[in-house]
């Protein structure tokens, strides 16, 4: 095991800061594409802020576990970017062989307590949205293993960091792998953070939500500590898939911050557009989705022997 | 060897003071107490076995022939016998306690007694040495076993479950014997473990038939799908600490078995290899898939066991992949992560089927439709079901993540390597351990979810009031020993290395030496989940301090503005498992039938839904039903009537008799 340098605690401490800023840009873009100004973008910190001040409620129904939850939930998303180098060259807090499998089950613990504080109200609608994220990110988790496997495969490494700061030339992977790569990570980071086309974080009708029916029953700090944890989870894909676009990239020594910032831009912003410019799926088409993400992520993987 | 004989004696003391004594409450202290106190020795002396590398092999005439008492104990039997003994020791204490309604029953004796055999079998099956004494021990303990499950024989589908069990498990006994006689006769006749040195020698042909009994029979016992189907029939027939038992411990026999004879054979290592992982992934994902479908508590435990074994079969043959690669890391990775899992799952599965026994004895079935609520009853027995249950979808901080992660590790190290023959097969084991994962989740969460979350989804629910804190110390001990396990897998896997010996077929300082650059990756490991801990009681004390100052409100569960909704409203087992079962509903084995209403005034409506294990339906039934029919001629001859009979001996003498004239 290894534990990183001064930089590594100030990107992490970064990464806590900025990551509801990327639901505040997203909100931004779609706004515009609707032809409206939109809310500010530093809407999602107020909110926060908003929902940390007010009071507890909580159905009778419950047990402690509704509670349980979000906190697991938020303290499995703070460990999990530990592990994950945050910027090109610069290592992680944390690593060792291994240490995605670590990350990534991490945040299954972190699902696991989500369904099990959506069960305990006793709701349908809430055992509705439970059902769904149980099955999708079921079958998101194949994808995302073998996308792990192709970084692994390619660079010969065994931890991430070794993968993305200690090879010169981590993926070496000519343009259409790397692609077809980046087309499967974007499609799970965009059904692992309940976006459009597979969830809509704005919808209004019960019955066709997966991750906000699950929290209907949670308000006041507990929902804030969700809100933040649904920020951080977004930040740590959008990382990952950074990770990857810019290991293609030249290393062009100071600019290198600038090109950071500009891809996780980029990627916010796309999440923007595809959300502003697409309708979401049919429930049942979303596994076919997941399978195909699965599908190209093994094309990558078998491409890049 | 003079302890572990000392502990066959107690139990079979035990055993009999327990029938002498039954209708006194005593029976339970002597009985449940003999067996707790050879399992505490026993456990004592294989630990002592295991970690001071203590070789033991003895062996004692025998008038039987080809036979002899011949006892060996080497790492990998060190291994079992510690998981075996320190798994009966906790449940025999818990069972102390949790079969005192019963007390003074006879039936309770015979139960003690069998309990008690059953552990001097499983014992006596990973020591022995010597062919028959093996298969004797081997029959002692599915005997015991079958008692065990037909404990409330006045019930028609204990007894039916038992009888496919007994079928089951014969059908399995019988490959052994074939595999035996043939062990024995390409080695010069010799039954002795030792001697059967002299088939590594025979043809490839020989090994493949050797080891595809040796799949088959132990593979019965272990519950490798297709032969998987006594498992869910049997764990919900037993009484809970029972089948905590049989599934924590008595299906690794099998495993044990297999394991035994991949040391014993000269079986290329990457058919090994190739054969484990396919049937691994087998039966993982189906014992998972079906997990998922079950409505009854105890036959959904059962297949996740039947998950967990291909879990192992997993860890095992990637092992065995790291043989064939010459890779020893990935060897090592792989055989570790497998006898890592054994124990875990034998923790972890103990205390889901004890912490279930105690909602079944509360409501008196096992039926998770009438569920629900029962985390505000009986919050310890939850609390313990939902540690147990991180435990086994793999999660971390527990002890299921350390051995998942050990094979994960081996697989992408076989990933990493070089070369196309790992490539493949280590992306197959990657991505089933994480579907079965992921399944393992959703189907644990549907679980603790159905029986403890929510409102009551029956009336009695409501007066359900916790045990005695006693019954539940077996349970947190194991609980403890899970979360000890899983934040600090570093000392674990330093007690079980000298059983990967034989079967790596390196030495104990290779497998040392090895190991050694692990040892950082598992203090990562630690203090990963020591700094999870640390921000979640961070968090939870925030929490708590703000919980002071603010206002606190009670209110009901938001029902999208429906003002009467009921407990029957909420999400069920069978509404969860529904929108995983796809288009292949009919294949798994879901039988539903459905009245709809129709026309202006519509009459009587009806839904239907029965779930059935499709091998016994698809394969079983219809094997049987065929055999019935095919020797059906036979029952023509067995009418039960005497005339026919007397015939039939007159006939025979009368034939003998001519024959032996014509002779002259």
């Amino acid at each position: 095991m290894k534990i990183g340098i001064p930089a590594s605690l100030i990107l992490y401490l970064f990464s806590l800061m900025a990551a509801p800023l990327v639901p505040g840009i997203i909100n931004r873009v779609k706004a515009r594409f609707g032809g409206r100004r939109g809310q500010p973008l530093l809407q999602p910190y107020y909110d926060l802020a908003r929902l940390i001040r007010k009071g507890f409620v909580y159905s009778r129904t419950t047990t402690a576990l509704i509670y349980w939850g979000p906190l697991l939930q938020l303290a499995a998303l703070g460990t999990a970017l530990t592990l994950l180098p945050l910027f090109p060259g610069v290592p992680p807090l944390l690593s060792m062989p291994g240490d995605y499998i670590l990350l990534f089950y991490l945040l299954a613990l972190g699902r696991l307590f989500t369904i099990l504080a959506a069960m305990d109200t006793g709701s349908a609608f809430e055992g509705m949205g439970a059902n769904r994220e149980a099955l999708f990110s079921a079958l998101a988790e194949p994808a995302l293993f073998i996308i792990l496997a192709t970084l692994v495969h390619r660079s010969g490494f065994l931890s991430l960091s070794q993968i993305f700061v200690e090879s010169s030339a981590p993926l070496a992977l000519p343009g259409a792998e790397v692609m077809i790569l980046m087309a499967a990570l974007y499609l799970i980071l965009l059904s692992e953070n309940a976006r459009i086309p597979v969830d809509d974080p704005n919808t209004h009708l019960e019955l066709t939500m997966i991750h906000e029916v699950m929290v209907l029953d949670h308000a006041g700090p507990d929902l804030a500590v969700i809100q933040y944890g649904v920020s951080l989870k977004l930040w740590l894909f959008m990382i990952l898939l950074c990770q990857i676009v810019l290991s293609v990239l030249p290393n062009l020594g100071v600019l290198m911050p600038l090109l950071w910032l500009a891809a996780l831009l980029i990627i916010t912003i796309s999440i923007g557009i595809v959300e502003s410019t697409m309708a979401r799926l049919q429930m049942r088409r979303v596994p076919q989705l997941l399978v195909a993400a699965s599908a190209l992520a093994l094309v990558a993987y078998i491409v890049s022997r | 060897m003079l302890p572990f004989f000392i502990v066959l004696l107690i139990l079979l003391a035990g055993s009999i003071l327990a029938m002498l004594f039954v209708r006194r409450t005593m029976a339970l202290w002597l009985g449940f107490g003999a067996a707790a106190l050879a399992s505490l020795i026993g456990l004592v002396w294989s630990l002592h076995g295991l970690i001071g590398r203590v070789h033991h092999a003895v062996a004692y005439a025998w008038s039987l022939p080809y036979a002899s008492f011949s006892f060996m104990v080497d790492g990998l039997a060190a291994f079992f016998l510690m998981v075996i003994f320190l798994v009966s020791f906790l449940v025999a204490i818990h069972a102390i306690i949790y079969f005192r309604p019963y007390a003074g029953q006879i039936r309770c004796g015979l139960l003690m007694f069998s309990f008690n055999a059953l552990i001097a079998g499983m014992a006596l099956v990973v020591t022995a040495a010597n062919g028959i004494l093996f298969l004797m021990a081997w029959e002692i303990m599915s005997f015991a076993a079958y008692f065990l499950i037909v404990f409330d024989d006045k019930k028609a589908e204990i007894r039916r479950s038992g009888y496919i069990y007994l079928i089951a498990t014969h059908i399995g006994t019988a490959f052994l014997f074939a595999l035996f006689w043939l062990l024995a006769l390409k080695s010069n006749g010799s039954m002795a473990f030792a001697g059967f040195s002299a088939f590594r020698t025979a043809g490839l042909a020989m090994q493949v038939v050797a080891a595809s009994l040796a799949v088959l029979g132990f593979g019965a016992k272990a519950g490798i799908v297709p032969l998987h189907v006594w498992l869910p029939e049997a764990h919900p027939a037993a009484p809970s600490p029972v089948s905590a038992l049989m599934s924590a411990v008595m299906i690794k026999t099998g495993i044990y078995g297999i394991l035994r004879i991949y040391t014993l054979l000269a079986l290329p290592v990457h058919w090994w290899a190739y054969g484990l992982i396919a049937l691994g992934v087998v039966t993982g994902l189906l014992g998972i898939f079906f997990s998922m479908m079950q409505r009854d508590l105890k036959r959904s435990l059962a297949y996740s066991s039947i998950e967990n074994i291909g879990i192992i079969l997993i860890g095992i043959g990637i092992g065995s992949l790291g043989l064939a690669l010459r890779n020893s890391t990935i060897a090592l990775l792989g055989f570790a992560g497998a006898l890592l899992h054994i124990l875990n799952h034998a923790l972890f599965k103990a205390l889901l089927f004890m912490s279930a026994g105690m909602v079944v004895q509360k409501l008196h079935h096992h039926d998770m439709e009438k569920m629900g609520g029962l985390q505000k009853r009986l919050p310890r027995t939850g609390t313990l079901f939902i540690i147990a249950a991180t435990a086994v979808c793999g999660l971390p901080p527990l002890n299921g993540f350390v051995s998942e992660f050990l094979i994960y590790l081996a697989a992408f190290s076989g990933v990493a390597s070089p070369g196309p023959a790992g490539i493949a097969s280590s992306l197959i084991v990657i991505i089933s351990l994480s579907l079965i994962g992921a399944l393992a989740l959703a189907t644990f969460a549907k679980i603790i979810s159905i029986v403890f979350l929510g409102a009551p989804r029956s009336p009695e629910i409501e007066s359900v009031r916790e045990s005695t804190w006693a019954i539940h110390l077996p349970l947190m001990a194991i609980a403890l020993l899970m979360f000890a396990i899983g934040l600090f897998p570093d000392w674990i896997l330093r007690l079980i290395l000298p059983a990967t010996v034989p079967l790596t077929g390196m030495t104990d300082l290779e497998t040392a030496t090895l190991l050694a650059p692990f040892s950082p990756v598992l203090r990562g490991i630690t203090v990963t989940t020591m700094l999870f801990g640390f921000i979640f009681v961070c968090l939870y004390h925030l929490r708590k301090n703000m919980l002071k100052k603010r206002a606190y409100q009670e209110t009901e569960t938001w029902g999208c503005g429906y003002l009467a909704p009921t407990p029957r409203m909420q999400y069920t087992s069978a509404s969860f498992a529904d929108s995983f079962m796809g288009s292949v509903k009919k294949a798994a084995g879901l039988d539903e039938e459905v009245d709809r209403p129709t026309g202006l005034f519509p009459k009587g409506q009806s839904f239907r839904a029965m779930v059935q294990d499709t091998f016994i339906t698809r394969l079983y039934a219809p094997f049987f039903e065929f055999s019935a029919r095919l020797l059906g001629f036979a029952q023509k001859l067995q009418h039960g009537r005497l005339p026919l009979y007397i015939l039939y001996i007159t006939v025979m003498l009368l034939l003998l008799l001519v024959w032996y004239g014509g002779l002259r």
